[in-house]
Formats: C-alpha cells, structure tokens, sequence
C-alpha cells in the first residue's frame, strides 16, 4: 500500500489478487479507498468500478491472477488491469465497436467505458496478453 | 383438591378463567407477576390482528405462516416492552411492533449474503444521506463528506457501500419498496422519454437484450450510456436514489451479458450445425 499521505501529489498502488469474482469486492473497497484521497465523488467512483467490473466481466475465461494498479494523480485516477486475454475484448477495444458478425452476441463494452471513463487505453504485454487502463478525471 | 380445577396458574382451569379476564389484568400479570399464562392468553388473542397485518405483505414472495411467525415475535416484544402506565391499548401499540418487525424481516432477507446489521444499516442511511448532500452540495458527495454526515469512518463507509451489492435485486425490486411506487408513478409522466428512448432501441442488435429489461431499467440505461447523464442527474430525473440508480444499472448490464451469452450460444450451435 502507499507510503503518501492524503493530499501527496500521486501514489500508486499495486494489488494482485486470483481471477475470481470473489475478489471484486476487496478491488472496489482498494479503489474506493484511493478514490477518498483525492476528492473523487461516489458518482466517479462507482463509475470506476462499474468499468473495472465490466472489462473483467468480458475477459472470459478468467484465468491465473489479475494485477490491478492504480494511479492518482492531482486531476485523475488510472487503473490498469493486466493480464487479459481475451481477443474479443481486444478486438472490441482497438476497433471501438464490438466487430462485425458478433453484434448482438457482444455487450458493447465501447459504449459503456466511454460513458463511465474519461479514456481507456489497451497495451499489447505479448503472449497473447494484454492490459486495459481505465483514466477517470477528478471533479 | 383438584390441582386440575382449583385455578391455580399453571393449571388447565387458570388458562380456561384467562379467557375472561380483561386484557389490563392480564398485562398486570405479565408485568407484575411474569405470569406465562396471562402472556400465552394475550398472544393468542391478538393472534388474529398478526395474521391480519401478515396477510398484507401476501404478495411480496414470502408464505404467510412465515410471516405469521415473524409477526408474532413482533407482538411477544409488544406484549413484553407495554407501559400499562402510558393509557394507551395494548392494540395501538403492538400493530407498529408486529409491522415493524415483518419489515425488518423483509429487509434482512434482501441481504444476498451475509452482512453485519451495523453496515446493513449504514448502507440505509448512506441512501439518505447521498440523497441529502447531493441536494445540499449540488453534487455527488464524496466519501469523507458522507463519513462526515453519517459519524461513521470513511472506511466504514466503504465496506458499508460495497455490502450494499450483496443486496438481492429481487428485493429490491419487488412491488412494495416506497421508492419503487414512487418512481413507477414517476414513470407514468415519461412519455416523452420513452419515445426518445424507442430511436435508440432501434439499434438492432440492442434491442432484443432491452426487452428483457422493464421500461424504467431501459430509461435508465438509455440516461447514462446514450444520454451520458449522471448517476446523480438520473436520480433526480426519474425520483429514485443514486444509490438504487447504481444497482438498477448494474442488474441491467448483466440482464444484457445473460443476454448476450445466450446469444451466443445459440450462434455457436447453429454454427456446428
């Protein structure tokens, strides 16, 4: 956990837990206790939340362990899943809409994370894997 | 004598003179004497008002004995905690206590799992209290302003909003819920809205999922991810709380994944096929 006080500049927190939904819990309550020390309101927050939820919910089969890093800065909060696997959600994410043949098939995950972050970003990791960032402004 | 008809308490002839005697003695025995016969005939008179009060809760997915049981807990707390000295009927105050405590009772059951009363609590309080601050602030609170308006630590807030999604949707919605009959009349106002609604549920692949949801879930959605209205801003739009907004968008994406999943299982045997 950060060695910062409240009201630092940016901390990061780094949280690996089993890919199980189980744990969605203990992330929220991570997210939720990073997001008081800054002036996150409970909108933005559950919005956070509501995105981490929803791209680990895509990334079907959940599988190993999960890293979650989260970054506060003075005017944001970052969260970076990794490693994910699946090449649906990948695809979806790089092309911005769920790909042709697959709608109907696919919630649209774009539509969703554009409404409840400011910007997502996908990294190749290789192997096959790859990492979502969620960025969500303060205020 | 006759233990059996001499009218001692205790025996069968002091629980067959019980049923004449007036219901102030009978609490003055209670009270007085800890008399368990004067309370069993007390129970079983007011029996009748308990299987009543129970009966109104029939259509909310719970049997009517259970609830008779839950009730009648409610009257014996009556019966126990009565001021004979406050001049008021034994009836006027047991029928908050017995509805009290079938309240209680549905409430709890909405916990999916199991979550400490203390934050079971919080959690209905923080519903109030976001409502409040949003209208004071005009804002979402944060969570050290709502920590700060319910003397509870921020981390206990915490805990007390994520235990909050452990609550059964089905409670939630289910008819009953003064928020839920509030926003449904609500919705009796948003034609407007519903055809607004209707050129986006024209999307074609959207749409199959929608009509699973109800009218108000597929407003909602529409308001946060079409309209890209707040949790905060829809609340006050269709009369329900931030926080209920949360679980009914919540319960809707997952009505829409099911969907989906379903969707796509069918695709993939229809492929093999």
């Amino acid at each position: 956990m950060p060695g910062r006080r409240r009201g630092d500049v940016a901390d990061t927190v780094c949280l690996e837990v089993p890919r199980d939904a189980g744990f969605l819990p203990l992330l929220h309550i991570v997210l939720g206790g990073i997001a008081l020390r800054r002036s996150f309101s409970f909108d933005d927050l559950d919005d956070l939340q509501l995105a981490v939820d929803n791209v680990l919910a895509e990334d079907v089969p959940p599988r190993g362990t999960l890293s979650m890093l989260v970054t506060v800065s003075e005017d944001a909060m970052s969260v970076r899943l990794e490693p994910l696997r699946n090449t649906d959600l990948r695809t979806t994410l790089v092309q911005g809409q769920v790909p042709p043949g697959a709608e109907g098939r696919c919630i649209e995950i774009c539509i969703l994370l554009r409404s409840l972050v400011d910007e997502y970003l996908l990294s190749d990791l290789g192997g096959g894997t790859y990492a979502v960032e969620l960025r969500k402004l303060v205020g | 004598m006759d233990a059996s008809s001499d009218g001692t308490p205790g025996t069968r002839a002091y629980g067959e003179r019980l049923a004449e005697v007036p219901e102030k003695e009978l609490l003055r025995r209670v009270h007085d004497e800890r008399d368990p016969a004067a309370r069993e005939e007390l129970i079983t008179r007011y029996l009748p008002l308990v299987r009543s009060l129970a009966r109104r809760f029939s259509s909310r997915g719970q049997p009517v004995e259970d609830l008779i049981q839950v009730g009648s807990i409610g009257l014996i707390k009556a019966i126990d905690r009565f001021d004979t000295s406050r001049g008021v009927e034994l009836s006027t105050y047991a029928t908050p206590t017995i509805l009290g405590e079938i309240k209680r009772y549905f409430r709890d059951k909405g916990w999916a799992v199991k979550v400490p009363r203390a934050l079971q609590d919080l959690n209905i309080r923080l519903n109030r209290v976001i409502e409040q601050l949003t209208v004071e602030l005009n804002r979402s609170p944060t969570i050290p302003e709502m920590a700060k308006a319910c003397d509870a630590t921020e981390e206990d807030v915490l805990e007390a909003l994520e235990s909050g999604r452990a609550y059964n949707s089905l409670s939630i919605f289910s008819s009953g819920t003064s928020e839920d009959e509030d926003s449904m009349e609500l919705l009796d106002f948003l034609g407007a809205e519903e055809r607004e609604y209707e050129l986006v549920e024209q999307r074609r692949y959207l749409a199959p999922a929608m009509e699973r949801l109800d009218d108000r879930e597929r407003l909602i959605l529409h308001f946060r991810f079409f309209e890209g209205m707040t949790q905060t801003q829809i609340a006050t739009r269709v009369g329900i709380s931030q926080m209920h907004v949360s679980r009914l968008i919540r319960k809707s994406i997952e009505v829409l994944r099911q969907h989906m999943l379903e969707q796509d299982q069918l695709f993939s045997e229809h492929k093999e096929t």
